[in-house]
């Protein structure tokens, strides 16, 4: 960047230092070149030189007494300008402290819901059950592609409980927004109805990110968390599948939950960050 | 004890337990704090009270001199002591903005030795504006235009007596200049002649 290009838009900041005699002399020559062509900041250079003008007229008031210490002042307690901790300080530091403590205890809960989650997805029964859902679900789908397939698969779902930890945002197909009724009733799920790959049924949830690919079925049989989904072009993706062929079940709701972690531990170190440099300022101030 | 002596010396001297030492460079410099806190506080009576503490609070704190400028560091100390009271006053807001019923918030009215009545009195009135309008700026960029323009010091001084980069200095100032520009233009029957024709022009 040339000096020019500095000088591209009306250079404020250098045009008060200018009034004080502060610039360098490549910078000042070069900013009296833009102030001679621009009205504007000629302008403002005057007016700012009549503030300082004025601020420097202001007269030296004489001290209205002697500061000179006494032998009782040079002996006194430390003077309240040493200490640099107010009320409003304090409350400062033990709001911090209170909120990062909530964060870190609600991110242990949910780090433990996650557990839980990835524990009851990777016994037979519930994956069983979960795979028996969703030819149900797609069954009930197709079928009508009515409101009944909510209301129908939530149940059939949370029989088998899993994933309950993770329901709660169940995707939402070209029909209707009955699946997130389902969802909202018996929590998963209805996204079974996109897992057979039809016309008639949308395989891109919400957040199009749900699908897995067939090979990493095996993943989460093994009660892994479906990572690395896979995700298509035009936003469609292949639906995963178990590993005899069953179209599994993969929403967004582990995706979900990984941001919502990952948005807490941000907070919690944020919060963290907040404390410490409360501390250092108090530190500092007392130096 | 000779006024001349260099401030290292009497620090020196005052470092040992010598008051008298360290009351000479209260004298060399108590009218500049005293002026420093008058305007970031804009009254004398609290700017007696910060300026007598930082005082008090410098020769306590001698030993924590490290060399370098020490109106510098006496500034900063008597900033902080200003910061302190700006602070006490945000905690009893109902004290501080009823500046009318307490005596001890005199407004600052500085001698004045302009010649006629009618210059006097329009120079009265622009202190005062002046003030007002110091009051209205963030603490910061007050501190930095009150060392700026009412001290004297360069902007490496004012650097370290606040302890920041130069370019942060050039910014607080210039904010402050700015802001300052707006407030007194909104006062135009106020100010030097430049200012209001430049203003009017707008």
């Amino acid at each position: 960047m040339s000096i020019l290009d500095i000088f591209s838009r009306h250079p404020r900041r250098d045009i008060s230092a200018h009034a004080d005699g502060e610039l360098a002399p490549d910078r000042r020559d070069a900013l009296e070149a833009h102030v001679t062509g621009c009205e504007r900041c000629h302008t403002e250079l005057d007016e700012l030189l009549a503030v300082r003008s004025a601020l420097r007229d202001l007269p030296q008031v004489a001290a209205p007494r002697s500061f000179t210490l006494t032998p009782a002042m040079a002996e006194r307690e430390p003077a309240p300008v040493a200490s640099r901790t107010t009320p409003s300080f304090v409350a400062m530091r033990i709001a911090g402290a209170g909120f990062a403590a909530v964060l870190a205890v609600v991110v242990m809960l949910d780090a433990g819901g996650i557990v839980d989650d990835t524990g009851g997805r990777s016994s037979d029964e519930s994956s069983t059950a979960l795979f028996d859902a969703a030819p149900t679900n797609r069954d009930t789908a197709t079928t009508d592609g009515s409101g009944e397939y909510g209301f129908d698969a939530a149940p059939e779902v949370s029989d088998g409980d899993i994933m309950g930890g993770l329901a709660g945002t169940p995707p939402v197909d070209d029909d209707s927004i009955l699946p997130a009724i389902g969802g909202g009733v018996g929590g998963p799920y209805g996204s079974e109805d996109v897992l057979d790959g039809s016309e008639e049924y949308p395989t891109l949830d919400p957040f199009g990110v749900w699908q897995e690919p067939a090979g990493n079925t095996t993943n989460l049989d093994d009660g892994a968390r479906p990572n690395d989904l896979d995700t298509g072009d035009d936003g469609q993706a292949a639906a995963p599948e178990s590993g005899d062929g069953t179209p599994i079940a993969l929403t967004a709701e582990d995706d979900g939950i990984s941001s919502l972690l990952i948005i807490e531990i941000g907070l919690a170190a944020i919060a963290a960050l907040a404390f410490g440099g409360s501390f250092v300022m108090r530190r500092r101030a007392q130096s | 004890m000779d006024t001349d002596t260099p401030d290292l010396d009497l620090i020196a001297r005052a470092r040992q337990g010598d008051l008298n030492a360290f009351n000479v460079l209260v004298e060399r410099y108590q009218t500049g704090v005293y002026n420093l806190c008058l305007r970031m506080l804009g009254a004398p009576a609290p700017a007696e009270d910060a300026a007598q503490e930082a005082f008090i609070s410098a020769y306590r704190s001698l030993d924590r001199f490290r060399g370098g400028s020490f109106r510098a560091w006496l500034f900063r100390i008597a900033a902080n002591a200003c910061y302190d009271e700006l602070r006490r006053r945000k905690a009893r807001p109902a004290t501080s903005l009823d500046r009318s019923s307490d005596e001890d918030e005199r407004p600052v009215e500085p001698p004045d030795t302009a010649p006629s009545m009618e210059e006097r009195a329009a120079n009265v009135e622009l202190h005062r504006a002046l003030q007002d309008a110091l009051a209205q700026l963030p603490h910061e960029q007050r501190l930095a235009i009150v060392l700026c323009d009412v001290q004297g010091f360069d902007y490496a001084e004012i650097a370290e007596t606040m302890r920041v980069s130069l370019g942060t200095v050039k910014s607080r100032i210039s904010r402050a200049r700015s802001r300052l520009r707006a407030i007194l233009l909104e006062q135009r029957e106020l100010l030097p002649g430049f200012i209001r024709q430049s203003g009017e022009e707008q």
